[in-house]
């Protein structure tokens, strides 16, 4: 009887690993093809020549608006004072964290202009998952400029409540824009409160 | 029934072991993710907190020196940069750039063999014989056209490789952001380089014009660059030392990105009930 036992629970263990690990690779496939269609549309906008500054801009500004979770973001910006966040502040906090970064993006881009004939592409060839839930990726690739590697890309994504994919973060050439920003509030904070930070990105960027 | 208990014992065991595994795995990561992300400490301190994945100890001098090369930039390199773009069309930068790069690359050769990277080294060697040729004194870049792009190193980097620490940050006076080990590395590199000694019986207005150029040439690549950050940033000291940091491990690493730092988990976060 405990002989039978054994095989049913060795035969147990056995599947919940093949069902983790097929489940791992099914999400990470999904994440990639999302970031695959994210770096397309965002290659489409920014490689276009129909589009005005402007257009350019609110068009990027809807797309990171669908694709990133900057609630998330904000958190991880503030560490540990996210906690010293009033609730009545959040909706604003994570407002102003939206406009900074579709700003600081836009403006990085906004560069490039100089250069009209330059074609960008994004090259996202690995996925792995991270924390223990199957729920967060980092996502790998390369950034060509006119097909020669220019710097790599790494996308931090998670599965939110609703259970879509949202951006977390990006890393470009090492460095990571949350985390850049991440020292720079922490810096702030440590001599400053959470509302003198809000009221510094609200004069900068509202 | 002997073998019976043997295999009820061997479940009891391998149960044990895996719950052990588990937690010890847990209370690891655990520990790991308060230690880089929340400095050991949820409790608040008085004394200002070392910021994160930095180590500058001398904040307070490299602040002053920060303003200083502020200063400076602002009055002279700036300008200069700005000058150089307004006269200088985008395609004669990008030639100067070429020219200026492919004079490097004695330095980067030097450090592609002491970190034993053979194909970097025959990358720099043929980029070098190419450029310098068919690109007309290295004014052109058909190298990368042919499948050999360009890369960095130096010998701060080489010592990374090493293992030796980077030390504190430091903002040194004109040359910006550093650590010791940046410091030792551009002495070495400068040493080392055949157009050091090549100068060295020069007149003074050769040298002077070298390092200018090499200066007001960086200057401008960066311009909008620098411009934007300090604009979008609440503390634009911190921006550029967080951005040093970063650039730094990924050039060491070879622009393969690494597991660090941004390698902590939301779950970890939220199963803890720090943040989320």
């Amino acid at each position: 009887m405990f002989q039978n036992l054994n095989k049913y629970l060795v035969g147990c263990l056995l599947l919940i690993i093949f069902v983790s690990s097929a489940q791992s690779r099914e999400y990470c496939d999904e994440a990639l093809t999302f970031i695959n269609e994210v770096t397309d549309e965002t290659l489409s906008i920014i490689n276009s020549s129909e589009f005005t500054k402007n257009q350019k801009k609110s068009n990027l500004s809807e797309l990171l608006n669908k694709n990133a979770d900057f609630e998330t973001m904000g958190k991880i910006m503030l560490g540990k004072y996210a906690r010293k966040l009033p609730d009545g502040m959040k909706e604003v906090y994570t407002d102003l964290i939206q406009k900074m970064l579709t700003k600081t993006i836009y403006d990085r881009l906004d560069n490039d202009e100089e250069e009209p004939d330059v074609t960008y592409a994004i090259v996202n060839d690995s996925c792995r998952s991270k924390g223990s839930k199957n729920k967060e990726f980092l996502v790998d690739g390369d950034v060509l400029k006119d097909d020669s590697r220019l710097a790599s890309i790494r996308w931090w994504i998670i599965i939110n409540k609703d259970q879509q994919y949202k951006v977390i973060d990006l890393t470009l050439a090492g460095v990571s824009l949350t985390l850049q920003k991440k020292d720079e509030f922490t810096s702030y904070l440590s001599n400053k409160s959470v509302s003198q930070l809000i009221n510094n990105l609200s004069k900068k960027f509202d | 029934m002997a073998k019976i208990y043997i295999h009820r014992l061997f479940f009891v065991i391998m149960l044990l072991l895996m719950l052990s595994l588990h937690t010890t795995t847990s209370k690891a990561d655990i520990s790991q993710f308060i230690e880089d992300n929340y400095n050991s400490s949820y409790v608040e301190s008085s004394t200002p907190e070392i910021s994160y994945n930095t180590f500058d100890p001398f904040e307070e001098t490299n602040r002053k020196m920060f303003a200083f090369n502020q200063a400076v930039d602002k009055a002279i390199l700036k300008p200069m940069a700005q000058a150089y773009r307004d006269i200088v069309p985008e395609g004669g930068r990008e030639s100067i750039r070429n020219f200026l790069r492919n004079l490097e690359s004695p330095t980067i050769l030097f450090n592609d063999i002491l970190q034993g990277e053979e194909e970097r080294t025959s990358n720099t060697v043929k980029r070098f014989v190419i450029n310098s040729s068919v690109g007309f004194f290295g004014f052109g870049d058909p190298a990368t056209d042919m499948g050999y792009p360009r890369h960095t190193e130096d010998f701060a980097q080489t010592l990374a490789v090493y293992g030796v620490e980077s030390g504190p940050y430091m903002v040194s006076p004109l040359f910006g952001p550093s650590t010791p080990r940046h410091i030792a590395g551009r002495l070495v590199d400068f040493a080392v380089h055949p157009l050091t000694w090549y100068l060295q019986n020069q007149n003074d207005g050769y040298r002077y014009s070298y390092g200018i150029s090499e200066a007001v040439v960086a200057r401008e690549e960066l311009l909008d660059v620098l411009d934007d950050i300090e604009e979008n940033s609440t503390d634009y000291y911190v921006s550029i030392r967080n951005m040093y940091m970063q650039r730094r491990i990924d050039e060491i690493s070879n622009g393969v990105p690494s597991d660090e730092p941004s390698e902590f988990s939301i779950d970890t976060a939220r199963d803890l009930n720090l943040v989320f």
